[in-house]
């Protein structure tokens, strides 16, 4: 790995970062966002509260002033929801990875949450562009009363630009661990894609599918069953999926392979509503119709 | 001379399909892949095999060359640190049950084969206590340690071992001769020398596993009715 002539790894403006600490108003049941920085390229405006379903939920959108992540972009992310407290956060549009010749983008994602907190992290769909290369490292650390939906859509690529770059990429690297507030760890998972040195579409792979979504649901023992009950593993010719339950009743994973990335999208918000009514007794609202 | 024909036969017993872990009663998941049409020739049931190797091999044969490096170092902490990684990793509950039934059955039988391996009999013990997971991956290094072999006869057991499981289930349930699974087994063995140098240096942070519909695979056979093993 080089360094990138222009602006060197981590750079002022390209080591972009979000802090945000969710907390709960008591008094009104009101869950805010309590505190917040930030640092260029990445952007979050302040909290707002349009899902209907969850008047009190505070939506967060984050965005980045840089547009794709390029050569040598490092961020972190860090979330944290304190006791009680619940929030929606998302992305503002598809994470594109540029193309690269020297370096590699990374993220890393610290994600704490306490007590009977609830936390919606449904960013939009990660698009890795021909040659490049991307890690994502995400920590989480949660309490057993708390709940996570944590979903992630990996396309194959720029499908439609010029012949199409379909797992023309050079890496995808991710890495989702969580563990007790004590330390204990509770599951594991690393996926290392390279497309280049090993075929994706072999039968224990990816097989004649373009795209994935990934669905970490941590949350206590007793809301596992009803999500698995309303959930059936399929595989067709037009999409792919399977759940499995996370050691020692942590939570489970969610695997959707398809060819649509629209109906990974939609796959994803219905499981996300599921979640939401077992545990919060509410549904997701319809999406946005320009998301 | 007499050492490595000692040595030789001692690693030909734990490798036989016949050393009592259990690895008669696991398929992997072939015959929700057969039924799901994934595998329905010899090709692609030599893809499916060579897919389930791969996610061992970035994941567990890691796991089993640092204990096993740790074990040579009386290293018992890392050894303990490599087994919650390995079985915290297998996100299928079906891998991790086989994973940990395995893993109990060989240190077991390491106890009764080499009483006086005090490294596996503190391993055991603490399986028995539940101060450890006791997967299979370890458990086997563990064993080869006991039994004086090198890292290279560990490898060997281990690529054999898991390709062997999946072939022998595939004689069972799918349309193919002794014959096609033997020359199968040769074949797919023969990316073992590669293998090893893939992962020889690599570490615990390294282990991973990319193989989407193997595990929507897994979750099927475990929801699914038509089931003759368990994955």
């Amino acid at each position: 790995m080089q360094e990138p002539p222009a602006m060197a790894a981590g750079a002022i403006g390209k080591n972009g970062g979000i802090e945000l600490v969710f907390s709960l108003n008591k008094k009104n049941g009101k869950s805010y966002l309590s505190q917040w920085s930030r640092r260029v390229p990445l952007i979050v405006q302040q909290e707002l509260y349009f899902d209907e379903s969850m008047p009190n939920m505070p939506c967060v959108y984050i965005l980045s002033s840089g547009g794709p992540n390029v050569d040598g972009d490092r961020y972190t992310i860090d979330l944290k929801l304190k006791e009680g407290a619940f929030a929606h956060i998302s992305t503002g549009a598809a994470t594109k990875i540029a193309e690269m010749r020297y370096n590699h983008a990374s993220n890393h994602q610290n994600i704490v949450l306490d007590e009977e907190s609830y936390l919606e992290y449904i960013p939009l769909p990660i698009i890795p562009c021909k040659n490049s290369r991307y890690l994502c490292d995400t920590h989480i650390t949660i309490a057993p009363s708390a709940t996570l939906f944590y979903s992630e859509i990996f396309c194959a690529g720029r499908e439609f630009y010029g012949d199409g770059e379909l797992f023309k990429y050079d890496l995808l690297s991710i890495s989702t661990q969580a563990s007790a507030p004590s330390g204990e760890l509770l599951f594991r998972e690393k996926m290392v894609i390279e497309p280049k040195k090993s075929n994706c579409n072999t039968i224990g792979r990816m097989g004649h599918f373009k795209h994935f979504a990934e669905i970490t649901i941590l949350t206590p023992e007793k809301n596992i069953q009803p999500i698995i009950e309303k959930y059936s593993p399929h595989l067709s010719k037009m999409s792919a999926s399977g759940v499995n339950y996370l050691s020692d009743n942590c939570g489970i994973n969610i695997k959707i392979l398809s060819n649509s990335v629209e109906e990974l999208k939609r796959d994803v918000r219905t499981i996300c509503s599921t979640v939401r009514m077992i545990v919060k007794g509410y549904e997701l609202p319809k999406e946005f119709p320009w998301r | 001379m007499e050492n490595t024909i000692k040595h030789s036969i001692i690693a030909a017993q734990l490798c036989d399909s016949a050393f009592p872990i259990g690895g008669f009663a696991f398929s992997n998941g072939l015959e929700s892949a057969i039924e799901h049409h994934m595998v329905t020739n010899r090709d692609e049931l030599k893809e499916f095999t060579r897919d389930v190797l791969l996610q061992s091999l970035h994941s567990d044969f890691i796991a089993a060359l640092v204990s096993f490096r740790a074990a040579n170092r009386n290293c018992y902490q890392e050894i303990l640190y490599a087994d919650e990684i390995c079985y915290c990793s297998k996100l299928s509950s079906e891998a991790r049950s086989m994973a940990i039934k395995m893993g109990r059955r060989a240190s077991q039988m390491g106890c009764a084969l080499f009483p006086d391996n005090a490294l596996l009999k503190q391993w055991n013990s603490d399986i028995e206590n539940s101060q450890c997971k006791g997967v299979h991956a370890i458990s086997t290094a563990l064993l080869f340690k006991a039994a004086n072999l090198d890292e290279y006869s560990l490898f060997a057991a281990l690529e054999y071992g898991t390709v062997n499981i999946v072939l022998n289930a595939a004689l069972r349930i799918f349309h193919i001769s002794h014959f096609e699974t033997q020359k199968l087994l040769k074949e797919l063995c023969s990316f073992a020398p590669n293998d090893y140098l893939t992962i020889k240096e690599l570490t615990l942070y390294d282990m991973e596993s990319f193989a989407p519909l193997y595990d929507i695979n897994s979750s099927l056979h475990e929801f699914g009715e038509r089931r003759l093993f368990a994955n």
